[in-house]
Order: structure tokens, then C-alpha cells, then sequence
């Protein structure tokens, strides 16, 4: 057998010069590692030090608490309640929640805001970025105008739309009164109070939706359009099958995002209504909050928000999943 | 009515109480068993230099002025700042019990609804010691502050831990232009408010939003004679007068109040009456008295009054509190602020300086006050025979906010009123369950 050392030429330097084995693969001398291996194991230890203090804190503000929420939501604990102690009721309070007619309501109402509000955010917000993006005049100042609704915090859009709202006092029916329409009740009215809410999310989300389908209609190349023209396709032909389909991907984006974002909705509702006239516009975040921070039955709240939050993630895989299929 | 203070008191102001407050210190010091010296006020000019006093109050009401002056002049006599965080009554509970669960509470005083005291009374300090270590003045208060202001959940009884800085009720305020002579009965109201109502005047406004709708129903429900409860708890806001008295509020707001009443708040409702658009408001005092008279914002400069509700009805009466934590590293300081703010030396200016009802029943007939508001003593009259909504339990918040709801979906008429004031029932008897009562119910 030869077992004649080779020194490789790509080695580096160990002290000890590594050696080949007849096989020709690398045999090292015991008790020694080569200083590739050292250093990247180094450089591991390195980065993975530098990324524990992001994922001990990620841990313990964020993981921790869901995973405690979790186990709260097996338990029956009213905190008004001095001194008392939680008590385990396993999947009651699951159980509960899908006959509870406040819950049902609740989440009804809410999926209702949501497409209501991103389905018109959508058609709205697509309309505006072709115009955008249309080189037509005054869109500079439409483009400026547009940026009002985002500078305002939801609070305060809030407040201004409920005087804006006011049924006596407000604007909106001073303005629709000369045109010869009776005064509203608006937010004091059950069958209209929603639709003033979702008006008052369009107005505020409309114009995220707008910049970001804009940029995505820049961004499409020129090229497809230039030859549909020369097929001689119309403005809607074009539209539908050159505009539409390359935007998908941008379209799948923002709907997610918005869904995402219209869901968890609570300031404006919050400074608009609060949930009434009756329960009309609770939505779900704020069943969730009364629940948990005004009434304090921190397992119903912590069930609910475990359902919010499955949900929501069913939602968004189907979004993803949708994304990913158009990326392949 | 007399203007508010803006800032700090007049040295005329500052140097009659630092004498007052030196000539009481020296005459109990000269003979302190021949003298019960008066010892709420402060004893020694900057004895609390240094110290910081944290107030968590309920924001947007009149008396939060008067703390906030009460405030300054207590620093200019004793040298103790006071910091105030007022807060939406909404937020009050969320906030207070999120800064107890931190660990590090940071506030001395909490200031707000006696029915807060029943969920957070184990983190207050009893003041009965300290009520006998000053001396503090406990004669003149309405019946309701001795009868309901001590004791919680059915327990500790005898132990007080807030002194009140307002109390209250829902008032009638009534347009004197328009009534002549205010009815005594719900039907002969009834008949007022329709020949009130017409060519865009209405006769009757009050806060429609949900929390506000309470007070509204339980001036109908307890002018018929029951109780909310049983003695062994059962609730009786779902019976015959129950129902009766939701349908009374839902004929009246579908037939005589301002459209899209339900979505008011207080503040909405006394504009309508400021405005000169209603005849009757049904509401909070302290959201309208500072303005009533003000030429600049009121359109019904001395044409009000105000009256009893028809048939000795009466809206739930509130007490509001202010009340130490025992987390507070400065119990004396706080306590001396407190009884400063609600001692009988400034009851009156509660009253007349800062137009909120004070506590003190002796202030209402002094003839100061009087020739002011000559319609006071009708409402002192009712006030001793008002009656809180709950009784002491924890869970009042959650039984409070039931019924509202419950009468907001009526009123929205999303359902109708027996089958809300059954949901109502059934939520209080759940909430009841949880922490079953070893006392009688009783109003």
C-alpha cells in the first residue's frame, strides 16, 4: 500500500503539512483542524452572536407573549376580579366564541369592511394610477393632493370625519342639502354607519394603493405596449390583456398588505363610533380589546385573538401561495 | 357665572390662606386639647419641597380646572408639584391597571368614578387613618357619599378609600322661554316634548352614544319603583317596567329628538340645547353648566332652568373620587392634596369657580351660591336620594357596558326591546357566576 503523504497545493499552512492518503483523499494529522474549517467555524460563532441580541429580544417580546396568549386561551381568568386565579376549561373558551352572537357579528361585520374597503381601494386606486401615470395635466397636483389622507394619523381622521359626519352640524349634509338631498344621520344610523366608516378607510388607504400601482405601471415595459398598438388592440384590450396580467404580481402585493392591514382596524372605528350604533360596526380588534383590556376575560380575549390570527394567516398563504405560483 | 382662574392665585389670595394656615398652626400648637384645630389644611409653608404628586383623573370634565388650580396653589403652600394625566373616562381603567401590572406604578392619586375602587381597591391605601390624623372635615356631604362611599364588593366595611371631588347626576335642563311649568308626569312629558318638536326645533336631546344611554333609561326604569336586582341577584331589568322604559326612550327619540341622536356624545347634546335647537337636555352638568350663561357660546343666556325628572325618576348618581394608591411614596402629601381639593375651604369654589357640583351639600344653600344658582336646591333634593348603578362588585365595568349595549341596539332598533334587555340579563347573570356574591343585593 502507498501510503505516501502529497502535500495539496491549495493547503494552507497548519504547522503540520496536511497529508493525502493513497486514496487521494485528505487525511489530517490528529488533534489539528485545517484553518478553513477553524475560521469558518469562527465566523459562525461570530454571526451568530451578533444575531442573538435581535432574536432573544424578537423571542421575548414577540414569541414569548404569543405563545403565553396561547395558553391563556385554555384558561377562565376575569382580572377585575381581586385575586382571582386562572382556572383551565381546556377548548371552552374556543367552544364558546363560535356560538357567541357577539363574536359571530363581530366577525361578520368585519369581513364585510374588508371587501368592501379593498375591493373599492382597488378599482379606485387603479383608476387613479393609470391616470397617474397617464402624463395627463394637474396629475402633479393630484399626486400632492393625494398625499393629505396618509399625513393624517387614523385619529385624527377620525375626529375630522365625525364632525365632517355630524348629523346637525356637520358639512357633508350642508353640502348634500343644497343639492336638494334630506340631512343623514350617518354614524347615528345602523344601516349607514358602516358604509360612513369604510368611506373613511378608502379615504385614508386609497392613496397607498394608488403610489403603489403607479410605480408598478412604470415599471412595466414599454416594449408590450408598443406592440399591442401596432396589432391594433384598443385602450381596454391593452388594459386587460398587457396591463393587467404583467401587474399581478404588484395587484397580489398590495392586496395583501391592505387585507392584512384592513383587518386589524381599530383607531377610526374607535374615534367614529365605537362600535355602535348598537354593535353595527365592532369590528374584531375591537371586540378583542374591550375584552381584554376594558373587561379584563383575558382567556376569551386571548381565544379570540388566536382565531383572529389563524384567520388572517390563512388569508395570507393563500395570497402568498397565489404569488409564488405567478413567480414560477 | 364668574370666570375660571387662569394661573396662579392673587397674592391677596395666597397670603390670607398662608395666614389662615399659620394661625390655625399656632393656635393648635398653643392648645392643641382645647382646640379640635381644623387640620386639613397645610400645617407648614414648603413641608413637601421636593416631592412630585402623579394624578391619574378622568379628562374633559369641569373639575379637572379645579385640580389643575388646586394643584398650583397647593405648591405655592407647601412647595409639593402636582402633575396631572387626565384621561378619557374610557381609558381610565385600561391605563390604571396596565400601570399596577407593570410593577413600577407610577401615580399617587387616582382620581375617578367610585366604581372603579371596586376592581382596584386592593391597590388603594384605606384613608380612614388618615382622615383621623388630620381631622379631616366629614359633616355636610350628600347622603349618598356616607351611605355608598365606603365599603367594597359587600365587604370591608366601614373602610373608605377615596374622598369625593364631584358628585353627580343626570339633570333635566329645560328652556323657560318654551315651558312654562316643567311636567311631573312621563305622559304629561311626553306632551310637552311633542309641542316642542317642529320647524326644526326638537324636544329633547341627550348623549345617544352607547355608555351615555344608562343613565337615560334608568331615570324611566326607577321613577316605576323596582330595583335592577333581586336580593339574591336576578336581574329585573328585563321585566314589564323594564321593557316599558326602553320603549319609552325609543318613542321619544324616534318622535322628538334631533336625527342621528346615536351617535352624540355629551358634548353634542349640549351644543343642541346651547344652540337653542331642543327644549329639554337630559345630561351631565359638568358638560354644560360652565357655558350656559356665557353669551359667546350659549343662544339660552337666562332663559333655563332645571328640574326634576317626572315621577321622582333619577339617573344613576356618581361619585367621583379621589383616592391614594398604597404604592405612593408620598401618602401624606397626597392625602393633604386631597383633602385641600375637597375639604369644605374649597367646596364652594368647586361650585362657583369651576361650576361642578360639589360634594358638599352645606356649599349648595349658602346665599353666595344661591343668588347664582337660585335651582339648586331642587337638584341638592334629589341628590340625597340618588342611587348609584351598581352595587360594589368588580365586575360592574362589564355589567355597565352590557346594559349600554344592550339599550344601544334597541334604540338602533337591531333588536327589539325585550330581546336586548334578555341579552342584557343573561350577560349580568354569566357575570354574576363568576364571582357569586355572599351578600344581599340591595339599592
Amino acid at each position: 500500500m502507498n501510503t505516501h503523504a502529497t502535500r495539496q497545493p491549495n493547503d494552507r499552512q497548519t504547522g503540520t503539512a496536511p497529508t493525502v492518503s493513497s486514496s487521494g483523499a485528505a487525511a489530517l494529522p490528529l488533534g489539528r483542524v485545517p484553518v478553513l474549517v477553524q475560521k469558518y467555524t469562527r465566523e459562525r460563532w461570530v454571526s451568530v452572536l451578533f444575531l442573538l441580541p435581535s432574536v432573544v429580544f424578537l423571542l421575548l417580546t414577540s414569541v414569548y407573549p404569543l405563545l403565553y396568549s396561547l395558553r391563556l386561551s385554555f384558561f377562565s381568568w376575569n382580572m377585575s376580579i381581586p385575586f382571582s386565579q386562572p382556572v383551565f376549561v381546556g377548548l371552552k373558551n374556543y367552544a364558546n366564541l363560535v356560538q357567541d352572537p357577539a363574536f359571530i357579528s363581530s366577525v361578520k361585520i368585519t369581513l364585510i369592511y374588508v371587501g368592501a374597503a379593498v375591493t373599492i381601494e382597488l378599482i379606485l386606486g387603479m383608476g387613479l394610477a393609470l391616470l397617474a401615470t397617464s402624463g395627463a395635466r394637474a396629475m402633479g397636483l393630484t399626486r400632492t393632493v393625494l398625499l393629505f389622507p396618509l399625513m393624517m394619523t387614523p385619529v385624527v381622521a377620525g375626529i375630522l370625519w365625525r364632525t365632517l359626519f355630524h348629523s346637525t352640524y356637520g358639512v357633508i349634509n350642508h353640502l348634500i342639502g343644497l343639492v336638494g338631498i334630506p340631512a343623514q344621520t350617518w354614524l347615528g344610523s345602523p344601516s349607514q354607519a358602516l358604509p360612513a366608516v369604510i368611506t373613511v378607510e378608502i379615504w385614508q388607504q386609497l392613496p397607498v394603493v394608488t403610489f403603489v400601482l403607479a410605480a408598478g405601471i412604470q415599471s412595466l415595459p414599454v416594449d408590450m405596449y408598443k406592440a399591442a398598438q401596432v396589432d391594433g388592440a384598443s385602450r381596454w384590450q391593452i388594459f386587460r390583456m398587457v396591463t393587467l396580467p404583467l401587474l399581478r404580481p404588484v395587484i397580489i402585493v398590495v392586496l395583501l398588505l391592505r387585507i392584512m392591514d384592513a383587518f386589524k382596524v381599530f383607531d377610526i372605528v374607535f374615534m367614529l363610533t365605537y362600535g355602535g350604533p348598537g354593535q353595527v360596526t365592532e369590528v374584531l380588534s375591537m371586540l378583542i380589546y374591550k375584552t381584554g383590556l376594558k373587561f379584563f376575560q383575558i382567556g376569551q380575549a386571548s381565544a379570540m385573538s388566536w382565531l383572529f390570527l389563524i384567520f388572517i394567516f390563512i388569508i395570507s398563504f393563500f395570497f402568498i401561495r397565489e404569488l409564488q405560483r405567478g413567480e414560477s | 357665572m364668574s370666570n375660571l382662574k387662569q394661573n396662579q392665585m392673587s397674592r391677596r389670595e395666597f397670603l390670607r390662606l398662608a395666614g389662615v394656615a399659620g394661625g390655625v398652626a399656632a393656635l393648635g400648637s398653643l392648645a392643641p386639647q382645647a382646640l379640635a384645630a381644623p387640620r386639613w389644611m397645610p400645617r407648614a409653608a414648603k413641608q413637601y419641597e421636593g416631592v412630585t404628586l402623579r394624578v391619574l383623573n378622568q379628562g374633559g370634565v369641569a373639575y379637572e380646572a379645579a385640580l389643575k388650580q388646586f394643584g398650583l396653589e397647593f405648591e405655592q403652600l407647601t412647595g409639593c408639584k402636582v402633575e396631572l394625566d387626565g384621561t378619557p373616562w374610557e381609558q381610565q381603567m385600561p391605563k390604571i391597571q396596565a400601570d399596577l401590572a407593570s410593577g413600577q406604578p407610577k401615580y399617587d392619586i387616582f382620581v375617578g368614578d367610585i366604581e372603579f375602587q371596586y376592581t382596584i381597591y386592593p391597590a388603594l391605601m384605606p384613608l380612614n387613618d388618615m382622615i383621623a390624623k388630620y381631622n379631616y372635615d366629614m359633616e355636610g356631604f350628600f347622603e349618598p357619599v356616607y351611605k355608598y362611599g365606603e365599603g367594597v364588593a359587600g365587604g370591608l366595611t366601614g373602610q373608605r378609600f377615596g374622598l369625593p371631588i364631584r358628585v353627580g347626576a343626570c339633570w333635566v335642563f329645560y328652556r323657560t322661554d318654551l315651558i312654562k311649568e316643567f311636567p311631573t308626569t312621563w305622559a304629561d312629558y311626553e306632551a310637552m316634548l311633542k309641542e316642542n318638536t317642529g320647524g326644526g326645533k326638537y324636544g329633547l336631546a341627550h348623549a345617544g352614544v352607547a355608555a351615555q344611554l344608562v343613565k337615560i333609561f334608568l331615570a324611566r326604569y326607577w321613577s316605576m319603583g323596582d330595583p335592577l336586582l333581586t336580593e339574591d341577584w336576578k336581574p329585573l331589568i328585563n321585566s314589564e317596567k323594564g321593557v316599558k322604559a326602553v320603549e319609552m326612550m325609543l318613542n321619544q327619540l324616534k318622535n322628538y329628538c334631533p336625527p342621528g341622536m346615536l351617535a352624540w356624545d355629551n358634548p353634542d347634546a349640549s351644543n343642541a340645547f346651547l344652540n337653542g335647537d331642543v327644549a329639554v337636555l337630559e345630561g351631565w352638568a359638568a358638560f354644560i353648566l360652565p357655558d350656559l350663561q356665557n353669551p359667546e357660546k350659549s343662544k339660552v343666556v337666562d332663559k333655563w332652568s332645571v328640574a326634576a325628572f317626572p315621577e321622582k325618576g333619577t339617573g344613576n348618581f356618581t361619585q367621583h373620587n379621589m383616592d391614594i394608591l398604597n404604592t405612593s411614596q408620598n401618602p401624606d402629601a397626597a392625602f393633604e392634596y386631597i383633602a385641600y381639593c375637597t375639604g369644605m375651604i374649597n367646596a364652594k369654589r368647586v361650585l362657583m369657580e369651576f361650576n361642578e357640583e360639589s360634594p358638599r351639600k352645606a356649599v349648595w344653600s349658602d346665599p353666595d351660591v344661591l343668588k347664582e344658582k337660585p335651582f339648586l336646591p331642587g337638584v341638592a333634593a334629589a341628590y340625597d336620594n340618588g342611587k348609584p348603578f351598581t352595587p360594589g362588585m368588580p365586575q360592574w365595568l362589564e355589567m355597565f357596558i352590557g346594559l349600554a349595549e344592550g339599550l344601544s341596539a334597541a334604540m338602533s332598533e337591531t333588536q327589539t326591546p325585550k330581546d336586548a334587555l334578555d341579552g342584557v340579563a343573561k350577560k349580568w347573570v354569566d357575570l354574576i357566576e363568576q364571582a357569586p356574591p355572599s351578600w344581599a343585593y340591595k339599592e
